[in-house]
């Protein structure tokens, strides 16, 4: 549930435009942020505030990419896997942490602690392979260095 | 204005229109998935590629899409170019990708676009060797079958569904190739105008889930030009029967009427013609018999009767029928009348005698604001999708009612007022916009504002729930603002009794039988022991009644407690005329012919009067049918519009003096709470009926003194005929001292929209 | 040469109000603001200045389109949208210049007349976007941004919109549906933005580093911009190189610099062992160039008539040990999951060509299939509703005609010659 505070604030920001839907994007971010995802109470929040039905939110969490509908890990680590990281192995780092992991991409690590997903070019290229882990910026991956991320993860999730 | 040439061809245009539209009025077909004309255009499908011949040097050819671009003077295009050839081909090649090709085991197959333009476009086989996308489907409710894989992600149904009849549970989910449309859940859909998605989409992914459970190859259908005979609405529709049973009903188009949609009550309420209760053989004393056996027993008493015979017709039968009715009461010296309700009657009378001007729904479509009275969209459910269109235009709505209206959620002002505030709100108004400093609340006054500033404003009335005086008060008001008028009638045929009263038929027939002076009744297609209005009076009259005849196609409580029953041919099974809110006469035809023998009700009223030795029924029920009309309006063709002659006769009928409603006694007043799926008819079709809002009482929060009692709680209702008990539901949007009740709570309470009950929470 | 855009990037934070008020900065407001729009107009006019977001649509015609008497409210949209692959200059803008940026709103709201600005950042800047917003608070804490600008009368208020992703939304009419709160789906034109954008609203839509350069112009004046760039281009330009070279990275350099000097001298040429093969000069969404094309200016007019686009002028260089039908499988994965559905031949064409891609690298192209693969690209990239799909074709169209003896090769072995994809 939002606090008051926090309801006030949403409101306010959806009032300064023509339309309340413009407001949208930045309530659910705000959800999202505070949920973790965007499950159902999320949502029925958002739509009280921005008068859209659960549906057309719906329309949009399932067309942008950084919003997620069903529960993630304690953080989102998105591999870049365009060109340039493409190029510089991000098809390998995606399969390793898989493996690292132990759940498919864009499934939740048993721990909680990550999920690991490929996302469009992050304007890192000249870090290829580069990552998002959470907002936190990572570039040139290896397996390795691959690797400990993942563990700092899981260690900062168990602490 | 211009001409531009399309292969040479030359196609006259208006400004402003589009290459698809001028070229389609040109009788030029432009291959297209995604335009729709009542939709209109998104350049999605790229279908309807033409190539735009270069104007000046140097300029190149190139393709664009006939939907989107404008036509202009001196344009050149070409549909055979092949540029043009190879884009449209292209386009049908990669919506057949992913395709599943299940043609022989899709409902659509036949009747689909999709089928239709990969003949016309080509090419004829597939190349594509890689994997198709597949989804899984959803359960959208008992009316809709959904099958995504054959989407061809032409955004027809959500551009339907959100944009023109403002839902919001059915939308656009995922992206790229993996675009999904529907619901954030599984769950009906809620949009009483749902079913259109059937025919809205081009391929198979929305079919009729109803007519798939006994289905048929579209092919295999007899058609025939029919009429709805669900509400006042008249629209069109295309009943397809198969083996003598009737298995689904489409739209018609007709412009003048119902454009290109009709509503889920008659795409779906047809299935009373197939319900294991409908009545089909004729009875008498309690046993079957042959029909004409029956009618001879009926004829028989008729003659031996002491007392005078009474004839009751209805409003959801058709003009030949009550025609006939009519014709045999005058022959037999008896009394007739088309209304079991005096005050309804008054009401229509009021109603249709207003309605000379009244707006097509592309006209209420059009107006630049509207006033709604009462809830349209239970009543008449096109009305409602007409006045969304209005609200989509950005023009502003206003609404009154007493219960829970869904347009309520779009108006910029509406009011929660109860039955019997109704007609003083609408005198006020008037009175405010004929001298604007007139008092009224502050609701009002911005209500009055609205209506004085808007541009074609457009005034709409559910004549039941006004009442003669409301309807007297909303006519009024419409002058005084120079709006367009209509009301939603009690019927689909509900105008066309009104042509045939006379000011104080139903109380006549009434009292002929309280005081005994008739002792026999012949019920034509209406239920005044069960369910209808005015069913108070008439359920204390049945024990002095020594013959009850009823002709019906439905099962009803009246029916039941026949004497003798004589079932009639559905109304597909028959052909006869309809007239609609705004006059306008509509034909319809026999669709299909039934195993079991059963007559039109002219045709079996004619009979009766024939084995009493009445000679000219038949010739006077015509006769007084087409009265109004120069003749008898075909089916399939234009209706014709009721002669001005008529409304004099209706002015007269209308200028009599009415009862007045009395004041309700006590506190609380009952308003009648209807949906999109109610009706006589439409209650026996099982997979509407499932879709139906739960019985309860409903009352506005916050009236109960010191604490509401629990939602939910047992409440016992109490009226003139009896008593009942239901559910307690809060609404805040019923109006204060307002309990909203269904129709059948109503007359087991034995209370019209505005009387008297009373209520208490059960211990 | 004289930093320009980037004389604050060596600061190893991002310059506060102050610092950057010391080092000249909100000079260049103060001069425009002393201006008038239509003479500011024309000094841009004079330059040439072009949009650097990929569409390359000169700014002033832009400006002039809308005119002087377009109602109100008017809306300035900068796009910080960057998701070309290949292209990372925007980040450095963003992330190492804030109240440069806020400056670059500022003037330009002012020759636009404009009464309110929204910065569009993608949501993977979020960072970025929050040191924007610190600095725009700061700014109008000190007057300069919102309600009489400096004193002079002229009112601008700046919102940072973070967005939810997707490469679409760098289109300007999908980025004003996101901006509304709708789905990032392109709008038809006509109309055009600067008659209908925002809510129905006259529009303009710019690149942030279009707009970092105009105040630089108006101080200083069309002739200095101009004599900023060599081989006919004009100004400077961030130059970003990525892909198989030694040292990705990016530098600002008179625009006109030759696509060897970038490669070579900055990004330290192809990598050990290897050969430069091809690259694309403005980001994914454009056609190869080839080495003996590396002498060609990278300036808008000169890459055109060599045969490509400039683009976001990001350049991404394959080298001589990768498959370059991996390298085409690898661009158009990109373009399949970014496109957003609306229109059937990029939404349904683009993943039947990936198909086809695929099935050439695993061993089992068909002798057909360079050929389909081109008569499909034909058929997508006129037919399509928005400029996505022409630009993730280019690549493609340009790749299966250079490479085509690979692709062949593909075919001929029933195998990947360079041993499979990676």
């Amino acid at each position: 549930m939002l606090t008051d505070d926090e309801r006030s604030h949403l409101q306010e920001h959806v009032a300064r435009y023509p339309e309340r839907r413009a407001g949208a994007i930045y309530v659910l971010q705000f959800l999202q942020e505070k949920f973790g995802h965007l499950n159902d109470d999320a949502l029925a929040e958002a739509s009280g505030l921005c008068g859209l039905s659960i549906t057309q939110l719906d329309e949009l969490v399932t067309f942008y990419s950084l919003l997620l509908r069903r529960p993630a890990g304690r953080t989102v680590l998105r591999i870049c896997d365009s060109i340039a990281c493409h190029l510089a192995g991000a098809p390998r780092l995606l399969a390793e942490a898989e493996r690292l992991t132990g759940a498919p991409l864009g499934d939740v690590s048993e721990d909680g602690a990550v999920t690991v997903m490929p996302h469009v070019c992050l304007g890192l290229c000249d870090r290829a392979p580069a990552a998002l882990a959470g907002e936190r910026e990572v570039g040139g991956l290896d397996t390795a260095s691959l690797g400990e991320l993942i563990a700092s993860l899981r260690a900062e999730a168990e602490g | 204005m211009g001409t531009f040439y399309l292969d040479d061809q030359a196609i006259p245009f208006d400004d402003g229109d589009n290459v698809i539209e001028a070229a389609w009025a040109a009788g030029v077909a432009i291959p297209h998935f995604c335009y729709h004309p009542a939709l209109g255009s998104v350049g999605a499908c790229r279908l309807c590629m033409v190539e735009l011949q270069p104007a000046g040097e140097g300029d190149r050819p190139r393709t664009l899409a006939a939907c989107m671009l404008k036509a202009q003077d001196g344009m050149r295009l070409s549909l055979e170019a092949q540029r043009a050839v190879a884009a449209r081909q292209s386009v049908i090649e990669l919506v057949l990708a992913n395709h599943p090709h299940d043609c022989p085991v899709c409902d659509a197959a036949g009747e689909c676009h999709l089928q239709n333009m990969t003949v016309a476009v080509g090419p004829a086989y597939r190349r594509y060797e890689g994997t198709k996308r597949t989804f899984v489907n959803q359960f959208l409710g008992p009316l809709i079958w959904h099958d995504m894989d054959r989407c061809i992600t032409c955004y027809r149904c959500v551009r339907y569904y959100q944009d023109y009849t403002l839902g919001t549970d059915l939308g656009a989910l995922g992206s790229r190739n993996r675009v999904y449309f529907g619901r954030a859940t599984d769950g009906p859909l809620e949009s009483p105008f749902a079913g259109n998605l059937v025919e809205v989409c081009p391929t198979g992914v929305f079919t009729d889930k109803v007519f798939r459970r006994h289905y048929s190859r579209v092919w295999d259908l007899q058609t025939a030009p029919s009429i709805c005979p669900h509400c006042s609405v008249g629209c069109n529709t295309l009943p397809g029967a198969r083996a003598g049973t009737l298995r689904r009903v489409t739209h018609r188009p007709n412009q003048r009427v119902n454009e290109w949609f009709i509503c889920d009550r008659g795409r779906f309420g047809h299935r009373y013609t197939e319900s294991p209760q409908r009545p089909l053989r004729a009875r008498i004393d309690g046993h079957e018999d042959e029909l004409v056996d029956v009618l001879d027993a009926v004829s028989e008493r008729l003659a031996d009767a002491q007392g005078v015979v009474a004839g009751l017709g209805s409003v959801r039968e058709d003009m030949e029928g009550n025609a006939a009715l009519r014709s045999l009461m005058a022959a037999m010296g008896g009394w007739y009348s088309a209304h079991a309700s005096p005050d309804l009657e008054a009401a229509i009378a009021e109603a249709a005698a207003a309605s000379d001007a009244a707006p097509t729904l592309a006209e209420i479509a059009d107006a630049g604001a509207a006033l709604v009275v009462g809830d349209l969209t239970g009543q008449a459910p096109m009305m409602d999708l007409a006045v969304r269109q209005v609200v989509r235009a950005g023009h502003p709505l206003i609404v009154l009612h007493s219960v829970p209206a869904a347009l309520a959620a779009h108006a910029v002002q509406a009011l929660s007022l109860a039955p019997s505030e109704l007609a003083m709100a609408l005198t006020t108004l008037r009175r405010r916009i004929e001298k604007p400093k007139s008092r009224a609340n502050a609701t009002l006054k911005a209500v009055s504002e609205t209506l004085a500033q808007a541009q074609r404003p457009v005034v709409l009335g559910v004549a039941e729930t006004l009442g003669a005086a409301g309807c007297r008060a909303l006519a009024q008001l419409a002058q005084a603002a120079k709006a367009r008028l209509a009301f939603a009638l009690p019927g689909a045929n509900a105008f066309g009794t009104a042509l045939l009263s006379r000011p104080g038929d139903a109380e006549r027939v009434l009292r002929s039988v309280e005081s005994g002076e008739a002792d026999s009744l012949i019920v034509l297609g209406s239920d005044p022991f069960g369910s209808d209005p005015g069913a108070a009076r008439w359920r204390a009259t049945r024990s002095r009644l020594k013959l009850l005849v009823v002709l019906d196609c439905v099962a009803t409580e009246t029916a039941r407690q026949a004497d003798a029953f004589i079932p009639l041919a559905a109304l597909a099974e028959r052909a006869g005329t309809f007239v609609n809110y705004g006059g306008l006469a509509q034909g319809f035809t026999q669709v299909y012919a039934r195993q079991e023998t059963l007559p039109d009700p002219y045709t079996a009223v004619s009979e009766l009067g024939h084995m009493v030795g009445l000679a000219r029924i038949r010739r006077n029920a015509e006769i007084l049918a087409y009265k109004y009309l120069d003749r008898p309006p075909q089916p399939g063709r234009t209706g014709i519009q009721v002669e001005p002659g008529a409304y004099t006769h209706l002015r007269a009928s209308a200028e009599a003096d009415f009862k007045q409603v009395a004041s309700p006694s006590g506190r609380w007043q009952a308003a009648l709470m209807t949906w999109y799926g109610d009706g006589p008819l439409a209650a026996f079709a099982p997979e509407l009926s499932t879709l139906a809002p739960s019985r309860a009482a409903c009352i506005a929060p916050g009236q109960g003194g010191k604490a509401d009692p629990p939602e939910g709680v047992t409440v016992r209702l109490r009226g003139p005929l009896g008593e009942l008990s239901l559910p307690l539901r809060y609404e805040p949007a019923c109006a204060k001292d307002a309990v909203g009740l269904d129709r059948a709570a109503m007359a087991a309470l034995g209370v019209s929209e505005g009387e008297g009950v009373e209520w208490e929470p059960q211990p | 040469m004289e930093p320009v855009l980037s004389r604050n990037f060596h600061l190893p934070q991002p310059p506060g109000l102050a610092e950057y008020r010391a080092g000249g900065g909100y000079e260049n407001l103060k001069a425009a603001l002393d201006r008038r729009p239509a003479d500011m107009i024309e000094m841009v006019d004079k330059t040439h200045l072009r949009g650097y977001g990929g569409a390359g649509f000169p700014l002033a015609r832009k400006w002039k389109a809308r005119g002087p008497d377009a109602p109100h409210p008017r809306y300035l949209v900068m796009n910080v949208d960057e998701t070309e692959p290949g292209s990372f200059k925007d980040r450095q803008l963003l992330y190492r210049d804030p109240h440069q940026v806020i400056e670059a709103v500022l003037v330009t709201g002012f020759i636009e007349q404009a009464d309110h600005a929204y910065v569009f950042v993608r949501g993977e800047y979020a960072e970025g976007a929050r040191r924007l917003e610190q600095a725009v608070a700061e700014a109008r804490e000190a007057g300069l941004v919102g309600h009489n600008v400096l004193g002079s009368g002229f009112d601008l208020d700046i919102d940072v919109h973070l967005s939810a992703g997707r490469y679409i939304c760098g289109e300007e009419t999908a980025l004003l549906n996101a901006l509304e709160g709708r789905r990032g789906n392109p709008r038809a034109k006509p109309p055009m933005p600067f008659e209908k954008g925002l809510w129905g609203a006259p529009t303009l839509v710019h690149n942030i580093e279009t707009l970092c350069h105009v105040p630089y112009i108006v101080s200083r004046g069309p002739e200095w911009f101009n004599a900023q760039g060599i081989n006919g281009g004009h100004g400077t330009k961030l130059y970003s190189v990525c892909g198989e070279v030694q040292h990705p990275g990016f530098w600002e350099l008179p625009m006109g610099t030759t696509a060897r000097e970038l490669l070579y001298d900055h990004a330290g040429g192809p990598l050990e062992g290897q050969e430069l093969v091809a690259f694309l000069p403005g980001g994914a969404s454009t056609s190869f160039l080839l080495p003996e094309q590396l002498d060609t200016p990278m300036q808008f007019d000169a890459v055109a008539a060599a045969g490509s686009r400039f683009g976001t002028c990001g350049i991404i260089a394959l080298g001589s040990t990768t498959c370059p039908v991996e390298f085409l499988i690898g661009i158009n994965k990109f373009f399949a999951r970014e496109s957003c559905g609306f229109c059937t031949p990029c939404r349904d064409g683009l993943p039947y060509l990936q198909s086809l891609l695929e099935r050439i690298e695993a061993g089992q192209g068909k002798p057909g299939d360079p050929d389909l693969l081109l008569e499909l690209c034909a058929k997508i990239a006129p037919n399509s509703f928005c400029p996505f799909a022409p630009g993730a074709i280019m690549p493609l169209e340009s790749g299966l005609k250079v490479f085509r003896d690979a692709i062949q090769d593909h075919i001929d072995r029933g195998a990947c010659p360079y041993g499979g994809a990676r």
